[in-house]
């Protein structure tokens, strides 16, 4: 176990490092300068190539490729994500601002879309073939056919534009901080309906058909007719024998949507105006801010590999087979 | 269970109903003549600010906030002509290389020290310094002579130049003074972000980063206090939502988009306490032309292509009519103004006469123009996303289109498009600029500015164009620049470097609670003097200061 | 096998529904000019510009309204069909083709192919989808065939890890030891004995992958990343909607429509496969 658990943290610090290669070659070689944010187009037309040149030297992008990427990664050695070129600000700094927010829109949908999700996803297994689960899947179907900024530009047009019951954008009024406690409160939730609502549909979907799947493959199995035919109680059958086995895929899908609490917003963020890691991305990618596109890039990637060794780890404690070492499969 | 938690959600909606009414028609106060001091007007910020350093200014809003806290050098007035700042008076040397400045003796900074000549240097001095990457302002200072520089007391400097140019005394606008005392020590770049000591009549009480910035006025203000107590600008990025908030009198103005102002403006329910305005400020869209690129280098061949922009339709349709269609490098706002030089017509059938007359004839019958077997195809490139560049260009390449002409149109993401238009790696675009009170277009047309130097990235080079532009950019004397640049405007017209396409006015709409909202010939409600510093709310209008205490 | 699977597929009426909707929709997208045209039933063209009467609702001259330019929506649409079907097919089709190649080697040769590719599947699951897509169309500049390799670019690990899968598990069935002991090359058996049996699941993969495909154009299309203008795409034209939410419902509506439905319908097509391959359902 210990040699597996080893080998997959090896291999993930080696794919780290691949990503980390990769998003960099590839912002550089993208057309596109940092520096440009700093021109002034129009004003009285000077531009000082001083100042720019500064601003270049600065942030090491006057040396060579392989001489940034070392500086880099001396930087990250030291827990140092550098400094977004144009913020100004340390990237870490920035990150940790955005960081909740987009926690906060992504956890509420996530955990929404869970709880309503599962039970429907086993009630339906218990209902399979009955005409309330075809329909029930049927819907489910649909929702994830629902391309999400359309549902979004809807949810919006009827709740903000025509009924002006919830706000169009942003995480908080501007009143916010005019406002009492309680009203703050209530601020903040209104302001999450439409951003929650949009991300949470799809994955409630997703979640459903994969609790009723991974039941009824359980329950397919003769370990089940066998306690039926024992006579053992559906609803023990169902709750002692199928849901817990049933529960270790269950677990393994959570882990692997955890990346997306941060990553999986970059549309609604964008379109909600929401002040996250999503929108932090998409604006440093079209500002070519290198380092703070980087800086988000490992904090993804660390998640991703994580959830990704943690998943892999419960598969292994659930199958023997892995844990005793010597399977070829990875 | 379903039925209390549709209570509370019912309940919740209704509280979030509950923040947001309209608010009560205002009475006019019964005395408007005589202004009341005290109030807090709420203001919009488009974006919020990169920085509070008034050397390091880089956008628009960034200059919002430094106009209360920072007085620069000189101002301009209301016809965007130079006044006095904290430079109460001032001279200039008769070869025009140097400008005296007398400060004026009651300037203080917001902690009780004098503003001295040396803090006017050391401010000048970290202007030009590349470590400071000042890199909007540092260009306009790059003629200065340090070693002829000198302090000639505590209240005067003699500011030295190794040339004379003629817009150089309205580039010291950009120099708002900070004192030696206190920014010289620490991290010029980011220290001096929550640390404020300026000259300007208010003093920063509060930053809340991404949400808003709350002003007071200082008690101990040496000029002509204004009359507004607080000013709080609230952070606002989408139009909609802005637009809603000024509804519903939390914001009291922001700039509106044209579809806005198309719907909206006219509704007698609004305007009892909106008030909706309309100007011009200095700025236009153009179509630049890569003059190197051999299918556009003829000029001819340029105004046969600007022929087949419908500006009239653009105006009325596009805009509804609230722009205007430019004909040359000035606005008519601007002293260098010619008004007789006419916009070029639209006749896409004399411009396809024109092209034929060429050589670009249609000759194997596929619908597009060609010569020498190469058929007239060019790229038009615009940033992505933005809904003045989008349509227009889809406009004109339908026109092009009906004469033979194929114009493919390339979105680009800002950044890269910026790139490709500073590294004349383009043949055509859509562009706006927006201009300094000084018409000088030195940096857009003179030959030796191709970028990196300057901004005539369209490559430019005419021996009669930099004749006329160089004795604009030296000549001090106004009516003989006005002469010069009058036929610079022909010139130029006749040229078509650029194809000067619309000036689209800028619409606000303001609370109507704000009084003596001035506009200014060229730029709108704010940044000249003194503008908003001007406005007062009347005290039975101050709705803003009903609010509960903020924590 | 295949009729067995046919006929299981057929039982379905929704799955049916679904096949026959997305025939008629390729249908009306390949004939689009010789529809939407002046002369024609539609009486405009997709890029027929007409500002004076723009940003118009439906009525019985539009039929869906028309756009910013005066431009009617249902040629646009029509048109729309034509760049997202294209896209849709061809990007699943590039993905397919790179997955189940690199698949098919990590599960037949394993040890260091399988290591490497399994290496890559994990970096490229890893990436930032929408960076990478951004990336590639920044780079090679904006048009319908960047974005095609790019969404090809960015999905094809599905297909790889399940390819893998399926050809480590045959690798070791009967038949195809028996290959191998009768001194067949290593390609032949690949292609002649393994890909077959790993056809049909793959087939289930593709039309998921299309309803993938199609959304992600849209979002790209979206964002302003995608085909270039004035070329409509159902994407393209939300993106439009947007900024018209609050005046013109119609540009969000019907686009969004087209989007759904024929995503849902080769999302059922999968499912409905899937189910009529699975022995064991019911």
């Amino acid at each position: 176990m210990l040699t597996y658990v080893v080998r997959r943290l090896f291999y993930a610090v080696l794919t780290f490092f691949g990503i980390s290669i990769i998003v960099f070659v590839l912002i550089h070689i993208v057309p596109g300068d940092p520096v440009l944010f700093y021109v002034p187009m129009g004003g009285s037309g000077t531009i000082s190539p001083a100042a720019l040149q500064a601003i270049k030297h600065a942030h090491h992008l006057d040396e060579p490729l392989l001489a940034q990427y070392r500086w880099w990664l001396q930087g990250l050695l030291t827990l140092d994500l550098g400094t977004s070129i144009t913020a100004r600000r340390p990237v870490a700094e920035l990150i940790g601002e955005k960081l909740p927010n987009s926690f906060q829109l992504n956890g509420i949908a996530l955990l929404l879309a869970a709880a309503i999700g599962v039970p429907i996803g086993l009630w339906s297994a218990m209902r399979s073939g009955r005409l309330s689960e075809r329909a029930a899947a049927v819907t489910f179907f649909l929702l994830y056919s629902l391309p999400s900024f359309w549902v979004a530009l809807l949810l919006m047009q009827l709740f903000s534009v025509r009924y002006d019951i919830l706000p169009l954008f942003g995480m908080r009024s501007e009143q916010y901080l005019q406002l009492s406690t309680g009203a703050r409160i209530v601020d903040r939730l209104t302001h999450l309906v439409l951003p929650v609502v949009t991300l949470a549909y799809a994955q409630l979907a997703i979640f459903a058909r994969f609790s009723k799947a991974a039941v009824t493959d359980v329950i397919r199995q003769d370990f089940i007719t066998t306690a039926r035919a024992k006579g053992v109680a559906p609803g023990s059958v169902l709750w002692r024998h199928a849901f817990r086995n049933a529960l270790i895929p269950l677990i393994t899908l959570l882990g692997l949507t955890i990346p997306y609490l941060i990553s999986g917003s970059v549309i609604v963020e964008q379109i909600f105006q929401w002040d996250g890691i999503g929108r932090l991305y998409l604006e440093s990618i079209l500002k070519r801010d290198y380092p703070t596109v980087l800086g988000l890039t490992v904090v993804t990637a660390v998640v991703t590999l994580l959830a990704s060794l943690a998943a892999d780890l419960m598969y292994a404690v659930a199958d023997p087979r892995i844990r005793l070492g010597g399977g070829r499969a990875t | 269970m379903i039925r209390k938690a549709a209570a509370v959600l019912l309940l919740v909606v209704c509280l979030a109903c509950r923040e947001r009414q309209l608010p009560p028609v205002s009475a006019t106060a019964p005395d408007e003549s005589k202004p009341q001091a005290g109030g807090t007007v709420v203001r919009r910020l488009d974006a919020d600010v990169s920085t509070l350093n008034p050397v390091l200014i880089t956008t628009k809003y960034d200059h919002y906030i430094a106009r209360y806290l920072f007085e620069p050098l000189l101002q301009y007035d209301s016809t965007l002509e130079v006044a006095p700042g904290l430079a109460e008076k001032w001279e200039i040397a008769p070869d025009g290389k140097a400008y005296t400045f007398h400060l004026d003796p009651k300037a203080h900074f917001s902690d009780g020290t004098p503003v001295r000549a040396a803090d006017v240097l050391f401010t000048l001095k970290k202007i030009i310094d590349p470590a400071s990457e000042a890199v909007q302002i540092a260009g306009q200072f790059d003629r200065l002579d340090l070693a002829r520089t000198r302090i000639v007391d505590d209240r005067t400097i003699v500011i030295a130049f190794t040339e004379a140019l003629a817009p150089q005394l309205s580039w010291f606008f950009s120099v708002r003074v900070i004192p030696e005392h206190v920014y010289a020590a620490g991290d010029f770049k980011t220290a001096f972000d929550r640390q404020i000591v300026g000259t300007g009549p208010y003093k920063l009480v509060r930053r809340v980063p991404g949400q808003e910035i709350l002003l007071e006025r200082r008690d101990d203000y040496w000029g002509t206090k204004p009359y507004l107590q607080r000013i709080l600008f609230k952070l606002i990025t989408d139009d909609a939502t802005a637009w809603n908030a000024v509804k519903r009198g939390d914001v009291d103005e922001t700039q509106v988009p044209s579809e806005i102002w198309a719907r909206e403006s006219g509704r007698p329910e609004l305007k009892k306490y909106l008030e909706f305005r309309r100007f011009y400020t200095l700025n236009y869209n153009f179509v630049p032309w890569n003059l190197r690129d051999p299918l556009l280098s003829d000029k001819r061949v340029r105004r046969a292509l600007a022929m087949c922009i419908d500006l009239e339709s653009v105006v009325k349709n596009l805009y509804r009519g609230t722009a205007r269609a430019m004909s040359g490098p000035f606005t008519p706002d601007q002293w260098a103004y010619n008004p007789d030089v006419p916009v070029i017509k639209y006749d896409p059938q004399e411009a396809k006469r024109i092209l034929n007359s060429l050589g670009w004839l249609d000759t194997d019958g596929d619908g597009w123009l060609d010569k020498n077997k190469k058929p007239f195809r060019f790229e038009m490139i615009i940033v992505a996303g933005n809904i003045a560049s989008g349509p227009f260009s889809q406009l004109f390449q339908a026109e092009l289109k009906n004469i033979g002409v194929d114009m493919k149109i390339s979105q680009l993401d800002g950044n890269t498009f910026m790139e490709r238009i500073l590294g004349s790696n383009f043949q055509a675009a859509v562009l706006n600029w927006e201009l300094d009170p000084d018409p000088d277009p030195y940096a857009l047309f003179h030959s030796s500015q191709m970028p990196p130097r300057g901004y005539n990235f369209i490559g430019y080079s005419n021996p009669a164009a930099d004749k006329l532009i160089e004795a604009g950019h030296r000549e001090v004397d106004r009516s003989k620049r006005v002469a010069i640049y009058r036929q610079l405007h022909a010139l130029l017209a006749d040229e078509q470097p650029y194809t000067w396409t619309i000036q689209v006015s800028v619409k606000w709409a303001l609370n109507k609670r704000l009084h003596n909202v001035k506009e200014s010939k060229g730029w709108g409600l704010f940044l000249w003097t003194p503008a908003e510093l001007d406005w007062w709310i009347p005290a039975d209008a101050r709705t803003h200061d009903r609010q509960p205490p903020t924590k | 096998m295949w009729r067995i699977t046919w006929r299981r597929f057929r039982r379905s009426r929704l799955a049916v529904g679904a096949l026959i909707y997305v025939s008629l929709v390729t249908l009306l997208a390949a004939a689009a000019p010789l529809i939407a045209n002046p002369a024609r039933l539609v009486p405009y063209g997709p890029d027929d510009v007409d500002v004076a009467h723009r940003l118009l609702p439906p009525d019985p001259e539009h039929r869906l309204g028309t756009d910013d330019l005066g431009r009617d929506v249902l040629a646009r649409m029509l048109h729309g069909a034509r760049v997202s079907l294209t896209v849709g097919f061809l990007a699943t089709a590039i993905a397919l083709v790179i997955g189940s190649l690199l698949g098919a080697i990590a599960g037949y040769y394993g040890g260091a192919a399988d290591w490497i590719v399994s290496r890559a599947i994990e970096v490229v699951l890893c990436f930032p989808f929408l960076f990478l897509n951004l990336g590639i169309v920044a780079l090679f500049g904006p048009s319908l065939f960047t974005v095609m390799i790019a969404l090809g670019l960015t999905s094809w690990t599905t297909n790889a890890r399940f390819m893998r899968g399926e050809f480590l598990r045959l690798r070791e069935m009967e038949f195809a030891q028996a290959a191998r002991a009768s001194g067949a090359r290593d390609t032949r058996i690949m292609l002649r004995h393994l890909l077959p049996n790993a056809l049909a699941p793959v087939l289930v993969s593709a039309s998921f992958g299309v309803a993938s495909a199609i959304l992600t154009e849209s979002a790209l299309s979206f964002l302003g990343f995608g085909v270039p203008l004035p070329t409509a795409t159902w994407g393209s034209l939300l993106n439009t909607a947007r900024e018209y939410i609050q005046f013109a419902w119609w540009l969000a509506l019907f686009p969004g429509v087209a989007i759904f439905l024929t995503v849902a319908a080769f999302n059922v097509i999968g499912d409905r496969f899937r189910d009529a391959l699975d022995p064991r359902a019911e």
